[in-house]
């Protein structure tokens, strides 16, 4: 690493073989023949599946970002949408994390062309993105803070540091608050001559370089010959989503992407009449969504190599999870009924009569 | 437990949501608000040889009925196309009309022909039942492979073949490649078909308009993923109006999946028919509508080749013709973002790679880049093999995992010919 691929991506960072070999540890890859030969004790079969996967996400179009400051609160304008990801709360962490304000004192602005820049959600790119762009917001005004800071403390900036939501010149008791600097910076007669009012910043990040978040997932599972149903028995997956604002969030979109992932290598399919050309599978009742009862649990971990195409290290991961599961889910189908008849391939979705018309040989 | 980067923080957006507070589009109730209700095409490919909107104006309730007549008319513009293509050939690629409301021909079960708005939804429900519509029904094709045939039904009238664009990477020396094939000890060839998906967000697509006469400016609240994505389109190329006279807010949000990123001919029609009206109309569809006329995801099929030298390596070999037939799609695709020169990535090491493309027009909702990522199918395999001069990672005697086997003997499941949007 780094590495330029034939086809002229340049991947910056990622330990793959590292990642492969956790997840085949994790996986208990070396006993699945145990395991093998215990299902088929219970007259099933059992196949194990791997599929490695590498993204490319955090490039595209700029994000902006801005942090205003009201009287005692805080406002992020963002120019992307949360729509159910949790973003509010991963941008709220970065920020309080950064400029040591208290979270319920954050307010997240998103969703309204006249209040908030353009931007778009979407593709893993939302934090390697646009919380990169208030990331930078954020050490602009750390920055700029210091020296208004500094003037208000009547000290050198450079003698200022910022630590917790505090400029303070150490080894003296002279300090100030985040928002008592801002506060003073919006009153043009506590600026130095030449000082622009106003603390607020906005930062457009337009990204210089790609992402590629990676991982590896293992899947087993096992399938009664008399119906073709196919049951995941173990799912695990290592994941390397470089630096993680909230992993509880994080491993959340890779379970919702593997439940997306599993619903269509199993279970869902538009199928359109080839005559009349209606949609046939156009309900609930026909289409079928995954259900909890279809889902496993997930043993999931992370192997995380920051990403150096930008500050933060992050490399995105909303999509992973429905990336990654359905060839692997399809692979360990595969390996399930490879030896009993020898098949090579089985298209998506692996209904139970799709598994069982292969293993009958009806095609 | 401080609230910074790293820590499993629980969402600070959720006691909001759970507990009912939440905002959503449908949420909105505005006064003086008129329903509107979309009726759509129940065949795939007609003639629209008559239609009568006469009674349903009469209906109590009725405040606005039109048609497609009715929207050139009125000199609204067809939902665009938002990224250029080149074809393989030099050739742009063929883009088609997609109108707000069907006009002479519908082209899928499920596209918008009539709008009607009244006083109530049930109201403007019952009104769309009373529009009369003669249709001269055609031949519909609903397969990539079949789209693509000779003889088969036609979509447009100047898109030969049904076939949007042809594309192909064209970054791989054609010779070479030729020539690894030629001398390679192995070539596996795979055919995949990448599902077609509905996406099935949670909260059903919506919108809102309203109207504000004296500044001549309407607002639109709707499920977006991002307002000025779907605002400059709608504004510029749809409805005409300078971008500043429409405002476009998306309040919370239950799941997008990337099916929410696009305009979408409803979006215009209520911001239309409230000027109009001068009041503020509502749309809300539901779940069998979403079915039928949300974007929906996936649906590739993909011919894959693979030469390997005697090693089973794929570094002296090349991937070629590749024909990824994107051929998918659907009418009216809106983007075709997918195509840049590297889209084809993995962790192996292969030598050359060489790609095509094609999208097919077919009588089925519009398909784009919905449903979270797009799948790609890998060779279950060890890491990438590292570049010449560093440690050899392949162990003599330390046998491959046994799918790893199994796949390079055969079945390849390489399938990473979608790639996502937005990048």
């Amino acid at each position: 690493m780094p590495y330029t691929s034939a086809t002229t991506l340049l991947l910056d960072s990622g330990e793959f073989e590292e990642v492969m070999n956790r997840c085949m540890a994790a996986a208990e890859w070396s006993t699945f023949p145990q395991r093998r030969l215990r299902s088929e004790r219970n007259d099933k079969l059992r196949g194990i599946g791997m599929a490695t996967y590498t993204e490319r996400c955090g490039g595209g179009f700029p994000e902006t970002a801005s942090i205003e400051f009201k009287d005692e609160r805080v406002e992020l304008v963002m120019g992307n949408q949360e729509y159910g990801t949790g973003l509010v709360t991963s941008y709220k962490q970065l920020v309080s994390d950064q400029l040591g304000i208290d979270p319920d004192r954050i307010d997240v602005i998103m969703g309204d062309t006249d209040r908030t820049p353009a931007g778009l959600t979407g593709g893993s790119r939302a934090i390697a993105v646009a919380g990169v762009a208030l990331y930078e917001a954020g050490r602009a005004i750390i920055g700029r803070g210091s020296r208004l800071a500094a003037d208000l403390m009547e000290v050198s900036a450079q003698d200022v540091t910022f630590a917790d939501g505090v400029f303070f010149v150490p080894g003296t008791d002279l300090r100030i608050d985040l928002m008592e600097v801002a506060k003073a910076a919006r009153d043009p007669t506590q600026l130095s001559p030449g000082m622009e009012p106003g603390l607020d910043t906005t930062h457009h990040r337009v990204p210089p370089a790609q992402t590629f978040p990676n991982g590896c997932h293992i899947v087993e599972v096992e399938i009664d010959p008399d119906t073709g149903v196919v049951t995941i028995e173990r799912y695990t997956v290592v994941d390397d989503f470089g630096l993680t604002i909230n992993p509880l969030l994080l491993e959340g979109q890779v379970h919702g992407g593997i439940a997306q992932g599993i619903g269509q290598a199993l279970l869902e399919h538009a199928v359109y009449d080839p005559d009349s050309g209606q949609l046939l599978s156009g309900s609930f009742m026909d289409y079928a969504m995954p259900r909890a009862s279809d889902i496993p649990s997930f043993a999931f971990s992370t192997y995380n190599v920051p990403s150096t195409a930008n500050p933060l290290g992050v490399k995105g991961a909303g999509e992973a999870g429905a990336v990654g599961a359905p060839p692997a889910v399809i692979n360990a189908i595969v390996d399930a009924l490879h030896d009993r008849v020898g098949l090579r391939h089985i298209d998506m979705p692996a209904t139970p009569r799709r598994v069982w018309e292969a293993l009958n040989g009806i095609h | 437990m401080k609230f910074g980067i790293g820590q499993p923080m629980r969402r600070h957006e959720d006691l909001r949501l759970v507990t009912g507070r939440g905002r959503y589009t449908d949420d909105i109730t505005l006064p003086g608000m008129a329903h509107a209700f979309v009726l759509r095409a129940p065949v795939a490919h007609a003639h629209i040889k008559r239609i009568d909107a006469t009674a349903a104006r009469r209906m109590p309730g009725v405040l606005f009925v039109a048609t497609g007549e009715d929207v050139r008319a009125n000199g609204l513009g067809d939902v665009p196309c938002m990224v250029p293509l080149v074809n393989r050939d030099g050739t742009p690629r063929r883009d088609t009309p997609r109108p707000v409301l069907a006009l002479g021909k519908v082209r899928h079960v499920g596209q918008p022909v009539a709008l009607v708005v009244a006083e109530t939804f049930n109201a403007a429900r019952d009104a769309a039942e009373a529009i009369v519509i003669e249709y001269d029904q055609l031949p519909a094709v609903t397969g990539a492979k079949d789209a693509i045939a000779a003889g088969v039904a036609q979509l447009f009238d100047h898109i030969p073949g049904n076939i949007v664009f042809d594309w192909d990477n064209d970054m791989g020396d054609a010779k070479a490649t030729e020539a690894a094939f030629a001398k390679a000890s192995r070539v596996v060839t795979l055919e995949l078909i990448n599902n077609r998906l509905v996406v099935n967000s949670m909260e059903p697509r919506n919108a809102i308009a309203d109207y504000d006469r004296e500044g001549g400016r309407s607002t639109l609240y709707t499920a977006t993923q991002g307002v000025h994505f779907v605002r400059d389109p709608l504004a510029e190329a749809v409805l005409k109006i300078p971008k500043d006279r429409l405002r476009v807010i998306t309040p919370n949000v239950g799941g997008a999946f990337g099916m929410k990123a696009f305009v979408y001919p409803e979006h215009a029609l209520v911001v239309w028919a409230s000027r109009k009206l001068e009041r503020p109309v509502k749309w809300q569809e539901d779940r069998s509508e979403g079915f039928v006329s949300d974007n929906q995801g996936r649906d590739h099929r993909t011919r894959a080749e693979l030469a390997l030298d005697e090693t089973g390596r794929f570094r002296l070999a090349g991937f070629d013709p590749c024909e990824s037939w994107r051929l998918s799609v659907a009418v009216w695709l809106l983007r075709a973002d997918t195509f840049d020169r590297s889209r084809l990535r993995s962790l192996f090491d292969w030598g050359d790679s060489r790609e095509r493309q094609r999208r097919l027009y077919q009588h089925r909702a519009g398909l784009r880049l919905s449903r979270r990522g797009t799948t790609r199918g890998r060779i279950p395999a060890r890491a990438p093999r590292r570049r010449r001069g560093t440690r050899t990672r392949h162990q003599p005697g330390r046998n491959p995992p046994r799918q790893f086997r199994a796949a390079v003997g055969d079945a390849l499941h390489i399938g990473d010919h979608a790639l996502a949007r937005f990048r």
